[in-house]
């Protein structure tokens, strides 16, 4: 009745974890080749090519308008891309729906920190949880006891999540009477729930105070040092110098350096186009 | 008790019963998933016309007296179960078209003029439904039950409509507080940030959509089926905000708080009215309940914009292994 993305459904997560890599062999968690997206006239990206290999934080920077965030959204499947491919652990994902894409372990968190305003702070970082059978409709009236026991583990995690965040006292607040910075832990924590192959962290210290900007950046640090692959888009170059490798550098929805920060400070064309001191 | 005060009562139950299935059906999709649903009477009337074709028997046999699509003289609870089938249908239907690629003010839009043209398609194609006459004679559900006076027999179909309403309110709680119902509240809060998560808004929408147009197609089968007659008069498109007042009074997503809102604005405005010194003109009081509603709904958005009773915050239990620090 309802139509399936491309004409098949994403796997499970078990499935898709069995079929990482199912396409073609690569060390690369992500490939951006040729990215390329047109708003009129205006070619907000064009012909981006980048990659990330796995377990490694890439940095993406540049100026307002380079198109950071556009390329965020085609890989997140929010924005279709013109042309161009997006390879996951070597699976094509380019033009997905946002749905596909996350259920494929892709999670993104936005500019403007997205929680549900109106749901407690823990039922927030529980629908971070990967899609589950207790979720279903039917499940509301079949196999009760079962999915209670498995929801109650996921609330046991999320809880000890939200110590961690130092947001444990918050947890039956609504996400909507938290401040920004809050609410950029939370969507940070739900992300993590999520245990995504690929993290998409989209200025996760816009509007965020001096106060929680350090355990912001010792979160991300965290996962970093855990293993996990992240894309961090952020204009705060400190933090980006202090934990991406590598990172790329975009101007006027091109390429136009990759390496390391060091590197790319020193180099004139970057500096002319982005860096100022 | 005597007759009158009987009949009285049984009208009362059987009112709010109805109302209440029906606003919890509009809860479903507008209170707890946000879907603004403005056409939301045509599916208690596609409920309302089914139950009285399945119960009429075929418009031949009333001599040309009305004349309608189908008819079937189909036993209690059939038409019933007909009906809340139909208007699930037709939800189905106008879900998978308005519900996938439009923006919810669009969506909106699209129900209010869905709602406009049903009524004026109905009303000029007697073949449909008899046209701005309506159906009437529907039999009494009960009449089967033999050797049991009419009085008793509405008895027993208030009895009937109570325990349903009891049972519906069931299932909306095992909807409203399952992580189901957790995903419908997210479609509601930020649909963007929940794709982001994997799960499909759209899917989600379509299948309150769905639940919400078979209750109210249930809740058009009790009344058609109590008052024996239903005609376009009674389901113009501004009877859907007497359920959207309901909801908004009640509790956006609190199924006790709609249901209590269901009962004061369907049928307590209506009471409250008879007995105000206005007078007994019908067009007046008709008039009065209506000035009632819209300001019920103007000064609960501006004032007390949760309700009568909110949506309850979902608390979960603390386990003895995390303390907090």
């Amino acid at each position: 009745m309802l139509r399936r993305e491309r004409g098949r459904e994403p796997a499970p997560r078990a499935d898709r974890d069995r079929a990482e890599g199912g396409g073609r062999p690569t060390s690369d968690m992500l490939v951006v080749n040729d990215l390329a997206r047109a708003y009129g006239g205006v070619r907000a990206v064009d012909g981006v090519s980048f990659s990330v290999p796995a377990g490694s934080m890439a940095g993406l920077i540049g100026p307002n308008g380079a198109g950071k965030s556009t390329v965020l959204g085609m890989i997140a499947g929010a924005i279709r891309p013109d042309r161009g491919e997006i390879l996951l652990a070597g699976e094509g994902i380019a033009g997905w729906s946002p749905v596909s894409v996350a259920r494929r372990g892709v999670i993104r968190t936005f500019q403007t920190a997205s929680v549900f305003a109106r749901m407690t702070v823990l039922e927030n970082v529980l629908l971070g949880v990967p899609p589950w059978h207790g979720e279903r409709l039917r499940s509301a009236f079949v196999g009760r006891s079962a999915w209670r026991r498995e929801e109650a583990a996921q609330v046991k995690q999320a809880r000890e999540l939200l110590e961690r965040l130092d947001l444990g006292a918050h947890a039956d607040a609504y996400a909507g009477e938290l401040s920004g910075g809050q609410k950029r832990l939370v969507e940070i924590g739900r992300a993590m729930m999520a245990q995504p192959r690929l993290l998409l962290l989209d200025e996760p210290m816009a509007g965020v105070s001096r106060t929680l900007a350090a355990p912001i950046e010792a979160l991300i640090e965290e996962l970093r040092d855990g293993g996990m692959t992240v894309v961090l888009v952020e204009h705060e170059l400190g933090l980006v110098e202090r934990l991406c490798s590598p990172v790329i550098v975009l101007a006027q929805g091109r390429v136009l350096m990759q390496g390391e920060m060091a590197q790319l400070r020193a180099d004139p064309e970057v500096r002319r186009a982005y860096l100022v001191g | 008790m005597s007759a009158a005060t009987q009949y009285y009562t049984i009208t009362i139950v059987v009112y709010v019963c109805a109302n209440v299935i029906a606003a919890w059906g509009l809860d479903l999709q507008f209170g707890v998933t946000g879907v603004l649903n403005f056409a939301f009477i045509i599916f208690q009337a596609v409920g309302a016309y089914t139950a009285g074709v399945l119960s009429l028997g075929p418009s031949s046999s009333s001599g040309g007296f009305q004349t309608y699509l189908f008819g079937a003289n189909l036993p209690f609870p059939l038409p019933i179960i007909g009906a809340t089938l139909a208007g699930g249908a037709l939800a189905a239907v106008v879900g998978l078209i308005t519900l996938r690629r439009l923006r919810s003010d669009y969506q909106a839009m699209v129900m209010l003029v869905v709602s406009v043209v049903a009524t004026i398609v109905v009303t000029a194609e007697t073949g449909l439904f008899n046209g701005a006459a309506g159906l009437s004679l529907i039999p009494n559900p009960m009449q089967g039950i033999a050797g049991l006076s009419r009085q008793t027999q509405s008895w027993i179909f208030t009895a009937f409509c109570v325990a349903l309403m009891i049972a519906i309110g069931a299932v909306m709680y095992a909807i409203v507080y399952s992580p189901h119902g957790r995903v419908l509240r997210a479609v509601r809060e930020n649909e963007h940030a929940l794709e982001a998560l994997g799960r499909s808004a759209t899917r989600a929408r379509i299948e309150v959509f769905v639940i919400g147009g078979a209750l109210a197609g249930l809740s058009g089968a009790l009344l058609v089926e109590f008052i024996g007659a239903w005609a376009p008069n009674g389901w113009l498109y501004p009877e859907t905000f007497v359920f959207f007042t309901a909801v908004i009074v009640g509790g956006r997503g609190s199924v006790a708080g709609v249901a209590i809102g269901a009962a004061l604005i369907g049928v307590g405005i209506q009471q409250a009215v008879q007995y105000m010194p206005i007078g007994s003109d019908p067009t007046v009081l008709a008039a009065v309940e209506w000035i009632i509603t819209g300001a019920l709904t103007l000064v609960f958005l501006w004032a007390r914009p949760q309700g009568l009773l909110p949506e309850r915050r979902r608390r979960f239990a603390r386990s003895v292994d995390v303390a907090p620090r």
